[in-house]
């Protein structure tokens, strides 16, 4: 497909509300959180489904931001960086789906896998308890996070679906779709 | 003890704790860029504060969103508050304030409430007024 149809096609698609290809850090992922609410807020989405898209949406970005394998440093000194990856916010049968995809180390598939795999067969009230329990033991491993994510991020979904695809030698592509009901 | 005082920011909030009212506020949206560093300056100066013997503390807490790793630091908060409860005898009143229209606060008020028991834990329901349902 030539740059001008998939341009004008995704422009038009009435379903996405919202896709950023790029670069980005915490300062972009501020303003485009600021967008996405003022986006959702225009067209008439209840305030707790916001608030759930929004939390979802912080969530996934944050996991661009940290464990992109795409490293860009913005400055010489590499004391600032960003991080390459996509998002997409789009309505599909009743549901606002939060999508992101990244590319990771292959080193990390293992761990991601375990922690999804158990974080996608919860249902809603074993999902409190594991981010109660998992809190904890963050806060004891003074961990930065990642793991709390996404429960977080389960917790706020209807449903939440994911893959980790194998590229080369060292990359794995990492792909995580979560929906979140316009009703509820 | 100087008061502590942080404007806020699209991604952290207003910390505003007043030492001679007793009285501490964090207000806003809390999903800061690296959530320790920015919390460390504001549990340093509550431990401080705590050692110092205090009667009593109003800890108001109004978080329209918080992030997952600042729900963690809130438990530390309330973990430090719990010890001083504990071991000084302070009286600790906090007030979760959340919209009306809010499920999502008003349900991670309940959840730390159900996993503290020194502190008096107020659940406090703000009406929803002209210009309070913007997200935020």
């Amino acid at each position: 497909m030539d740059l001008l149809s998939i341009m004008r096609e995704s422009l038009e698609c009435k379903n996405l509300i919202f896709v950023l290809r790029g670069p980005m850090n915490h300062d972009i992922l501020e303003v485009i959180a600021d967008n996405v609410k003022a986006k959702m807020d225009s067209e008439h989405v209840s305030y707790n489904v916001i608030m759930k898209v929004f939390s979802v949406f912080i969530e996934l970005a944050r996991n661009v931001i940290n464990y992109s394998s795409d490293v860009i440093d913005v400055d010489p000194l590499g004391i600032s960086q960003m991080r390459t990856g996509m998002l997409v916010i789009g309505i599909e049968d009743g549901q606002i789906y939060i999508a992101s995809g990244n590319r990771i180390d292959r080193s990390l598939k293992e761990r991601l896998t375990q922690k999804l795999s158990v974080v996608t067969k919860l249902d809603k009230e074993e999902l409190k308890a594991h981010y109660k329990a998992q809190r904890q033991k963050e806060r004891e491993r003074e961990s930065k996070g990642g793991g709390l994510g996404f429960i977080e991020i389960a917790r706020k979904a209807s449903s939440m679906e994911y893959e980790i695809r194998e590229m080369d030698e060292n990359y794995a592509f990492f792909y995580i779709k979560a929906a979140v009901d316009l009703a509820g | 003890m100087e008061k502590f005082f942080r404007a806020p920011t699209k991604s952290s909030p207003l910390v505003d704790f007043d030492p001679e009212s007793r009285r501490l506020t964090l207000s806003g949206a809390s999903y800061p860029e690296n959530t320790a560093a920015f919390y460390e300056p504001a549990i340093a100066w509550l431990r401080a504060f705590l050692e110092e013997g205090v009667p009593n503390i109003d800890f108001d807490i109004e978080l329209k969103y918080f992030d997952s790793s600042s729900s963690k630091v809130l438990m530390d908060i309330f973990d430090l508050i719990e010890d001083a409860v504990e071991s000084a005898g302070t009286s600790v009143v906090v007030n979760w304030r959340y919209l009306e229209i809010d499920t999502m606060s008003k349900e991670y008020g309940e959840e730390f409430l159900e996993d503290l028991n020194k502190i008096t834990f107020n659940l406090v329901s703000i009406p929803a007024s002209s210009g309070d349902g913007e997200a935020g």
